[in-house]
């Protein structure tokens, strides 16, 4: 089966952002996205793949994730980094931990699988996720510490 | 009946998975058949053969629901059981809703459950602690101090393993007890919170239903968790919120109260073994038909089941289906009117009402912009946390942000979603419109309390209800008992300590012009007052004898009024600030200003006070001020114009809808 494309919106937002990424090319895309930002790493010979970056829903953190290979395809595994910075643009401790999962509201289900989440350095990686139809996602990064959790979302548009 | 002469079950079904030891009795059935048997000695020999082998390896186990009988507990009871008998017709043993043990007025109060043993020792649990009372009858005597929620009595070495009372500080603790000499044989503090149900069985282990991770849980004769069986689901080997457990000779039953079934499993190892119970359809079924299912008990001779149904004031009792009998009310008959399972609150600001779905643990979002409010979005469902729900105890809305905030007491956190239509202005169903945002544990409050009380230990906190009111969040807290009052940040800014004797499930806040907090009005159902909380800790007691409550649970301001509901008496009734009663409204029933069971209550933008009528599966409205019924209202439907008439219902001439308010001069 061939890859199928991946396209992103977004919904809400509620704050700007602050950049993560080393190279760094905003791009708008979608409608009422003027608050969320998203940057590019480029390589001599990697393609380059966007980083979504958002605010969680209190702000008290930023979230920027990338598929480490795109397209994000269609009833096949694929894999995220996941970068997590707090409301200053500073790193995060160890104490903090993520939870990444997806999910399709108006079908009232989420993923068929669970990502095994680990940590890189001062990044984590989700392993096994899988997107296991088209159409539209809502993907989702919580970001845990001592007893309290703040989310940021983002709506991914899989097409047939 | 023996278990054993019961025959085994010819068709099964996807429900109905093949029982444990079916598949070793097929195969050595045909290899018997296989031997060439010519004889009349042989053919003797092969059936000889065959009843022993049915006879050791235990024939299919009996299926249960054939129904036999439904009796009213009136009220809401607490728990069952049968009294061993050599008569025919079951005696039966019941705490009632108040917490006594019907026909014996020695017996101490505020019981929750009970449980007799084989040899006729009875052992009760409650607010008190736990007691024993010998076979032949005489004093009760106590063997436990701490609350008591289950309590179950047996072994070879006769012992009691109870749970302590949801709410208290002994929450989900287990304890087993030497009725002998009184002495703790072991104790697990705080182990399974929320547990609602315990059997013990001959060897002194014990099954638990862990009511908040729908499972069961097994532990051996000294404490020592060794099996968890089971899931959050529906289908047959799942559960759904199990709230008691029974033994009987190989096997547990067990009541799966928001499946609204009973399923029976191996003793040994939980395997799944049958189930029986179908939801009711039409309010007030019974007849076979199973609704909230939250005690039961078996005979001694294991050919009885006792259902203990409280949202129906009622309990049945079941017996063992015969060969290809089917369990009793297992067709769907005809439905009428607006129906939807709501959980006990309510809750309305700004342009939204929310209230909750307990089975898939959903959350339902209405816009109030109308006339009658319509179902826009539902959002969150059951699940593991941060995100996933538990057990809701309540919900509020913040209508300034749009935010709704939820208590899970089965994940023991608070959540804040957002509300936020991708299409504003427009009157959609938005299935995008909810998004967890925000969540706390229990913990994280209680040491932020302890911090803010500037004391070592984080106290044990059970919310019950929880109001946002600018931006403030208010936290009732029956554990402790105290309101907390936070920022939305969750940062304490406000503890105020109540008397131990409270036991508040729901608060209103009374208002001044300003929105400055003058009071906080609790209802305190097994006090059956209301208790008003002043901010610098003041406590008063408003008696409601003089106005009708039995049972007070939903409250809310309705201008200068009170409006509390009446769970004792399926009436919504407005009081004064004094608490003085101004008026009555409902009566028992499913028309249309009927009631069965009303919890929370709210107040819609235009005035009229809503109220969740849980037993019939909507919610309802009410003139503020005449007690008139105004409208109904549940998922997809809804109606202003009368149309569930009570002729419809009951013989006799129709009363109006005005003459359902009963105004008191």
């Amino acid at each position: 089966m061939n890859p199928r494309r991946i396209r992103f919106s977004f919904g809400t937002s509620v704050s700007a952002c602050g950049s993560l990424c080393v190279l760094a090319v905003v791009t708008t895309l979608g409608a009422g996205c003027g608050e969320e930002s998203t940057s590019t790493t480029s390589g001599s010979d990697a393609p380059e793949i966007t980083w979504r970056e958002q605010p969680t829903a209190d702000g008290r953190w930023t979230v920027a994730w990338r598929p480490v290979a795109e397209p994000i395809p269609a009833l096949d595994p694929f894999a995220v980094e996941v970068r997590v910075v707090d409301a200053e643009g500073g790193p995060v401790g160890e104490e903090v931990s993520i939870l990444v999962d997806a999910g399709m509201p108006h079908h009232g289900h989420g993923m068929n699988v669970v990502p095994r989440i680990s940590r890189r350095a001062g990044d984590w990686i989700a392993e096994g996720m899988l997107f296991h139809m088209p159409g539209r996602w809502e993907f989702m990064v919580d970001v845990l510490r001592d007893g309290e959790v703040e989310r940021a979302q983002w709506t991914v548009m899989l097409d047939n | 009946m023996s278990v054993s002469s019961v025959q085994p079950r010819r068709g099964r079904t996807l429900q109905n998975p093949p029982p444990v030891k079916s598949i070793g009795f097929r195969v050595f059935v045909e290899l018997l058949m296989t031997i060439k048997c010519n004889s009349i000695l042989s053919r003797l020999l092969f059936v000889t053969l065959a009843i022993s082998f049915v006879g050791l390896a235990g024939a299919e186990p009996p299926r249960f629901g054939r129904f036999i009988a439904q009796e009213p507990t009136g009220r809401a009871g607490r728990a069952i059981a049968f009294v061993p008998s050599s008569e025919e017709t079951p005696t039966m043993l019941r705490v009632d809703a108040e917490g006594r043990l019907d026909s014996d007025p020695t017996a101490p109060t505020g019981l929750r459950d009970l449980e007799i043993a084989p040899d006729g020792q009875v052992a009760v649990t409650g607010d008190q602690g736990t007691f024993v009372r010998a076979t032949e009858g005489g004093e009760w005597r106590q063997v436990g101090e701490i609350p008591g929620q289950a309590v179950g009595i047996g072994g070879d070495a006769q012992r009691i393993v109870m749970i302590g009372s949801r709410g208290s500080e002994s929450d989900g603790t287990v304890v087993a007890i030497d009725p002998s000499n009184d002495e703790v044989l072991w104790s697990r503090p705080r182990a399974y919170p929320g547990a609602r149900g315990i059997a013990v069985l001959p060897d002194g282990s014990s099954w638990i239903t862990d009511t908040d991770r729908h499972r069961l849980v097994r532990l051996a004769a000294d404490g020592t968790e060794i099996l968890a069986v089971g899931d959050r689901g529906a289908f047959p080997g799942l559960f759904n919120t199990p709230s008691d457990v029974s033994f009987f000779n190989d096997r547990i039953f067990v009541a799966d109260m928001l499946n609204h079934r009973i399923s029976t499993h191996r003793a040994a190892d939980g395997a799944f073994i049958d189930q029986w119970g179908m939801h009711a359809v039409m309010p007030r079924q019974g007849e076979g038909r199973i609704h909230y299912p939250e005690r039961l008990a078996i005979s001694a001779d294991g050919a009885m089941v006792a259902v203990l149904e409280p949202f129906e004031r009622r309990y049945q009792l079941f017996g063992r289906l015969a060969e290809g009998e089917e369990p009793s009310g297992a067709n769907l008959p005809g439905r009428r009117g607006v129906e939807s399972h709501f959980g006990t609150d309510i809750d309305a600001a700004g342009g939204f009402l929310a209230m909750w779905e307990p089975e898939s643990g959903a959350v339902l979002a209405f816009d109030t912009r109308y006339d009658i409010p319509i179902h826009v979005a539902t959002f969150a469902m059951g699940g593991p946390p941060p995100a996933g729900v538990g057990r809701l105890a309540s919900i509020a809305v913040d209508g300034d942000r749009e935010d709704v905030w939820l208590l899970d007491a089965g994940h023991r956190r608070i959540s804040r979603w957002l509300l936020r239509t991708e299409r504003p202005g427009e009157l959609v169903y938005d299935p995008f419109m909810g998004r967890f945002a925000r969540g706390w544990t229990y913990d994280l409050l209680a040491r932020r309390v302890a911090a803010f009380q500037n004391v070592t230990d984080p106290p044990w906190i059970e919310p019950v209800d929880l109001l946002i009111r600018g931006d403030r969040v208010h936290v009732l807290d029956a554990a402790g008992p105290s309101i907390i009052v936070a920022d939305r940040d969750l940062e304490v800014v406000q503890v105020i300590d109540l008397p131990e004797d409270i036991a508040p499930v729901q608060f209103a806040i009374e208002e001044d012009p300003d929105g400055q907090v003058v009071a906080w009005v609790l209802t305190d159902p097994d006090a059956g007052v209301l208790r008003r909380v002043e901010p610098d800790g003041v406590v008063a007691t408003i008696p409601l004898a003089g106005t009708g409550i039995r049972e007070p649970n939903g409250i809310s301001v309705a201008g200068d009024r009170l409006v509390v509901s009446d769970r004792g008496s399926d009436q919504v009734v407005m009081l004064d600030g004094t608490g003085s009663l101004i008026l009555r409204t409902g009566e028992t029933g499913a028309w249309d200003g009927g009631l069965w069971r009303p919890a929370g209550t709210t107040v819609l933008p235009n005035g009229v006070v809503a109220v969740v009528d849980q037993g019939n599966h909507r919610a309802q409205g009410f003139d503020a001020v005449t007690g008139d019924w105004r409208l109904s209202f549940s998922l997809g439907q809804g109606h202003d114009k009368p149309m569930l008439l009570k002729s419809s219902y009951v013989d006799g001439p129709e009363k109006t809808e005005s003459e359902d308010a009963k105004d008191v001069p």
